[in-house]
């Protein structure tokens, strides 16, 4: 898939969320319900954190409400005990704007590592 | 995990769940709780503790965020908050902004100090306000209270007698209740050591008329101030604790007051100290005597309007009775145009503090309003410090909203700080106010409360909005480009924000000047005060109250034989020079008046007779008090039946201008059928009205001609301390259960009396200092900032070989324009301000030029000091230093 930065740039006018972009990366792989990304988020940052469970949502509702992410129609996980929940999908969009703020924070990074050197 | 605490958690997540939006809530919270249910599940597997620490977090933090989502669709912004003013971007700005003031420990200190100092002040002198001033009076519908005077023109008021309370209680129509009222003082005896308390004397519907409760048995009931009737009384809660113990145990007992029974039928709940201003411990049954003439005029009837009657309908109804009663009694009262007239209680209780306690607020506004103004100095010279890392931010894509979101958390923070500090810097600022300050009416009803905080975090909030535009104006004014190009070696160089900080010192200044000249304007009059001549010499005086109990001391010959021999005993106790009794007692406590016609110069009919403070003295008052006898003779013990008085020098001339009023005669107090009084000395002025009054006349009329039974014992000692306790013991010896109360010095009489004066012009005084200083270290800061930001330009004059002195000059004139500025505007202020304070001054105008000239030179003088300190900073740059670093 080619990156779409022209999107990405529409929808964004500052840096993405660091815990938008967690739920973008883990929906990457497959798609996903809200307790399996929680888990790949917290496999994600190594020492097993996750955001709250109603910031999370508040994540991925603004994702989804980007175009980033969407609900799978007719798709409910069933891996969980009792109710079933809703199983959500990385839309193109979403790949997108996770390479593009990937990019941005290469960039970064670049330039922060360049900086030292300039001050010498 | 059991089902039914599977069943527990659901519920209450869907309760908190329904604080989302509705959009939100279809969308998301079925699957919210599925998730939260597994996720609770999983931690339950580990340890129940983990399950119930994260169910309790998610609930919080759901709820909280809930609210955020809430708001944010209130306002109407988007759905997604990541960029939105929600709880979390909020949260995270303050985390951010907490982080940053950290950094900043100087300026972070000196702001919230400033802050605090301000918010404290104001919210504790708000407290006093509101509590005194503002709230309505504690009781049920207070609006339709009303005090009833007579009133005969605009500014002149007294009480009522008991032929008018009569007049008015049978034929009014306006009113639903109206009860007498009288205040004094009462002696307890038969409880241990006889006490002398403050005593309101109330009519049977009192208690219906406010609406106040008993927290134990009743009020009065109607016929009980019947003169046959028993006599009874409702006591404060304090009282009932002292004597007996609880409320509910006093009930029925018998106090004795002034030597009669008394039954306690009710027990005031414990928070009401006072009704109508009036502190009482005990509130016995008023009953009235049968009048025999007009006067003499010695209730304060408070009265309910009926629903729907307004105060000027009820003072028709009064007028009207009024008119009815005149020509009943029109011999001794010869007053056509007097009027019984209602006032609204609230306006009686508080009148006469409620302009200096709007003055004081409004100072304390002043002061607020100068700290706003250095706190937002403070916030610009940070600001142009951190021009780099602003547009750092912009240059990474952070919007100007989000800039300005930042700036402004960053500000309402340093406020917040500044306001709880605040908040409780007003808690122990308002125990000092209250404790340090004069006896003011419904102190009782004062204290921090919710309404308080409120005003406490309006101030808080607004004070953070007003400082935090200074930086946000200057981020929107500085140019990232030029920002990024100066790299953060220095602050930047507009001149736009440089007039702002001198703009916010010349206000500085122009609110510090009616502030100051206000301050010292009072501080003037309470030294003029403190030098006005009482009239007598009070070293070595000391006074109290004793009252002889009506019981046994029927009439006027028991009262009179009483004192005729307790004056004899007291003169004769070891280190005491002379003994008198007075009804009153200078400076500002004549207790009685009287109205009289002088033979020679009649009123014209119909109009209102002359009134002058009228006191009953024994024959050694004059000498004990050491005022000078001027001409005739002084009182004698012989004065016992042919009417005779000694009047002060002010009335003789004001009656007698330029002639010998001795020999003179009078009808007075409207007893036409009395024998005329007649002159028969002159004394000195002695301030019975207040040291500040100007009226100075005064008639003395002997004792035993108007024998009180509350009287003012005055002793004068050899030499050292009045022995009051030999007094005190020789009192007992005579009648045990006579007690002495107000005990004190004469010289602490005249401290007292301007307690109220002293206590404004102190707290006006102190205020204008903060006021001052707080002005005073803007100008040095701003100067100080100017001098760092102009190190290059300064560096270059001094290089092409400029004088130190110049620089020095440079720096100086630019501070002394700006405090100029600032002193020309407050001056214009001041003029138009300081006249509001006209009502409490004495022997200074409210313009007087000597105090703003010396207001004007002060603040100079102080603005030239806080430049020195950058002026001489100026001449230590190093041109060589600055021009390499460049």
């Amino acid at each position: 898939m080619e990156l779409n930065i022209s999107h990405y740039e529409k929808n964004t006018t500052d840096a993405m969320n660091l815990s938008t972009y967690q739920v973008l990366v883990a929906l990457g792989a497959r798609d996903r319900n809200a307790v399996d990304i929680l888990a790949a988020i917290r496999e994600q940052s190594g020492a097993g954190r996750a955001p709250s469970l109603a910031s999370f949502y508040r994540h991925l509702g603004g994702a989804v409400d980007h175009g980033w992410v969407q609900v799978v129609p007719g798709e409910e996980a069933t891996g969980n005990p009792g109710r079933p929940g809703q199983v959500y999908r990385l839309t193109p969009a979403g790949r997108a704007g996770a390479r593009a703020e990937a990019l941005r924070l290469r960039e970064l990074a670049a330039l922060a590592d360049a900086e030292p050197r300039r001050a010498r | 995990m059991s089902e039914r605490f599977v069943a527990v958690l659901r519920r209450l997540f869907r309760t908190v769940g329904s604080l989302y939006p509705p959009d939100y809530r279809n969308r998301f919270l079925a699957d919210m709780e599925v998730t939260f249910v597994a996720e609770c599940r999983a931690r339950a597997a580990v340890s129940r503790r983990a399950c119930a620490s994260y169910a309790a977090w998610t609930l919080v933090s759901t709820a909280w965020t809930a609210c955020g989502q809430r708001l944010a669709a209130w306002r109407g912004s988007p759905r997604s908050v990541e960029r939105g003013w929600s709880g979390r971007a909020l949260f995270r700005e303050a985390r951010y902004a907490l982080r940053s003031l950290r950094m900043a420990p100087g300026f972070t200190a000196a702001a919230t100090v400033t802050m605090a100092l301000s918010i404290g002040v104001t919210t504790a002198v708000f407290t006093i306000v509101d509590g005194v001033v503002l709230r309505p009076l504690p009781y049920p519908e207070s609006d339709r209270l009303v005090r009833l005077f007579q009133r005969n023109s605009p500014t002149n008021r007294w009480t009522l007698s008991v032929v008018d309370f009569q007049a008015v209680a049978a034929q009014q129509q306006s009113f639903e209740h109206v009860a007498a009222f009288r205040s004094g003082e009462a002696t307890i005896t038969g409880r241990g050591d006889p006490a002398r308390v403050p005593a309101g004397w109330v009519g049977a519907e009192w208690f219906m008329t406010l609406g106040v409760p008993t927290e134990a048995g009743r009020g009065f009931l109607a016929g009980e101030d019947d003169p046959a009737a028993g006599l009874v009384v409702v006591i404060s809660h304090a009282t009932a604790e002292r004597y007996f113990g609880s409320a509910d145990a006093s009930l029925g007992e018998s106090l004795t007051l002034d030597g009669a029974p008394h039954t306690i039928v009710g027990v005031l709940p414990r928070e009401v100290r006072s009704m109508v201003g009036w502190r009482a411990e005990v509130w016995p049954i008023l009953k009235l005597p049968t009048p025999t003439r007009r006067g003499p005029f010695f209730l304060r009837p408070v009265a309910r309007l009926r629903a729907g009657v307004s105060v000027e309908a009820a003072a028709e109804d009064l007028a009207r009775i009024s008119a009815r009663i005149y020509p009943l009694w029109a011999d001794g009262f010869r007053d056509s145009t007097a009027r019984l007239t209602p006032v609204p209680l609230k306006e009686v209780v508080v009148g006469d503090v409620q302009l200096a306690l709007y003055l004081l607020l409004g100072a304390v506004g002043f002061v607020l309003l100068i700290a706003v103004a250095n706190v937002a100095n403070l916030q610009l010279a940070r600001a142009s410090g951190r021009d780099h890392e602003v547009a750092v931010r912009t240059a990474l894509g952070a919007r100007r909203g989000r800039i300005a979101r930042q700036l402004l958390v960053e500000s309402l923070l340093l406020s917040a700080i500044g306001g709880v500090l605040g908040v409780a810097l007003a808690h122990a600022t308002l125990t000092v106010l209250l404790r340090l300050g004069p006896d003011l009416p419904r102190l009782d009803e004062v204290g921090l409360d919710l309404r308080v905080l409120g005003f406490a975090a309006v101030l808080t909030l607004g004070s953070g909005l007003i400082f935090g535009c200074a930086p946000l104006a200057h981020a929107f004014r500085t140019d990232p480009a030029d920002a990024l190009r100066r790299g953060g070696r220095g602050a930047g160089r507009g001149v736009g924000g440089s007039r702002a900080r001198a703009a916010l010192v010349v206000a500085e200044f122009a609110l510090a000047v009616p502030l100051l000249a206000g301050a010292v304007l009072l501080m003037t009059s309470l030294a003029l005060l403190q030098r006005v001549d009482p009239g007598f010499d009070p070293t070595g005086i000391a006074t109290g109250q004793v009252s002889l109990p009506g019981r046994v001391y029927q009439d006027n010959n028991a009262r009179i034989q009483f004192w005729d021999r307790a004056l004899v005993v007291l003169g004769d106790i070891p280190g005491v020079e002379r003994v008198a009794i007075s009804s009153g007692l200078p400076p500002d406590a004549p207790r009685a008046f009287n109205n009289f016609d002088l033979l020679d110069r009649p009123v014209p009919e119909g109009t209102a007779e002359p009134v002058s403070p009228w006191l009953a003295v024994s024959p050694d008052f004059f000498q004990t008090m050491g005022i000078p006898l001027l001409a005739g003779r002084a009182l004698e013990a012989s004065d016992t039946s042919a009417p005779v008085v000694v009047v002060s020098q002010g009335w003789a001339n004001r009656f007698y201008p330029g002639e010998n009023p001795v020999g003179r005669r009078m009808i007075s107090g409207g007893c036409t059928s009395c024998a005329p009084t007649t002159v028969v000395g002159v004394v000195g002025d002695v301030a019975y009205e207040g040291l500040e009054a100007q009226a100075s006349d005064a008639v003395y009329t002997p004792y035993a001609q108007w024998p009180w039974a509350s009287v003012q014992l005055i002793v004068r000692s050899r030499g050292g301390a009045v022995p009051m306790e030999g007094v005190r013991r020789a009192l007992g010896t005579l009648d045990p259960s006579l007690a002495l109360s107000e005990v004190g010095t004469m010289e602490e009489r005249l401290r007292a009396s301007l307690a109220k004066p002293r206590y404004w012009s102190l707290l006006l005084g102190a205020f204008a200092t903060v006021g001052v200083v707080l002005a005073a270290v803007g100008i040095y800061g701003v100067l100080s900032n100017a001098v760092v930001r102009q190190r290059r330009d300064i560096g270059i004059r001094l290089a092409l070989g400029a004088a130190r002195g110049s620089v020095v000059r440079m720096v100086v004139t630019r501070g002394m324009t700006q405090a100029g500025i600032g002193l020309a505007l407050g001056l214009a202020g001041a003029l138009v301000l300081t006249r509001w304070l006209e009502g409490l001054l004495f022997g200074v105008s409210a313009t007087d030029p000597v105090t703003f000239g010396g207001v004007a030179l002060g603040l100079l003088i102080v603005a030239l000091a806080a430049c020195y300190g950058p002026a001489r900073g100026a001449t230590r740059v190093d041109p060589v230093r600055v021009l390499s670093a460049e």
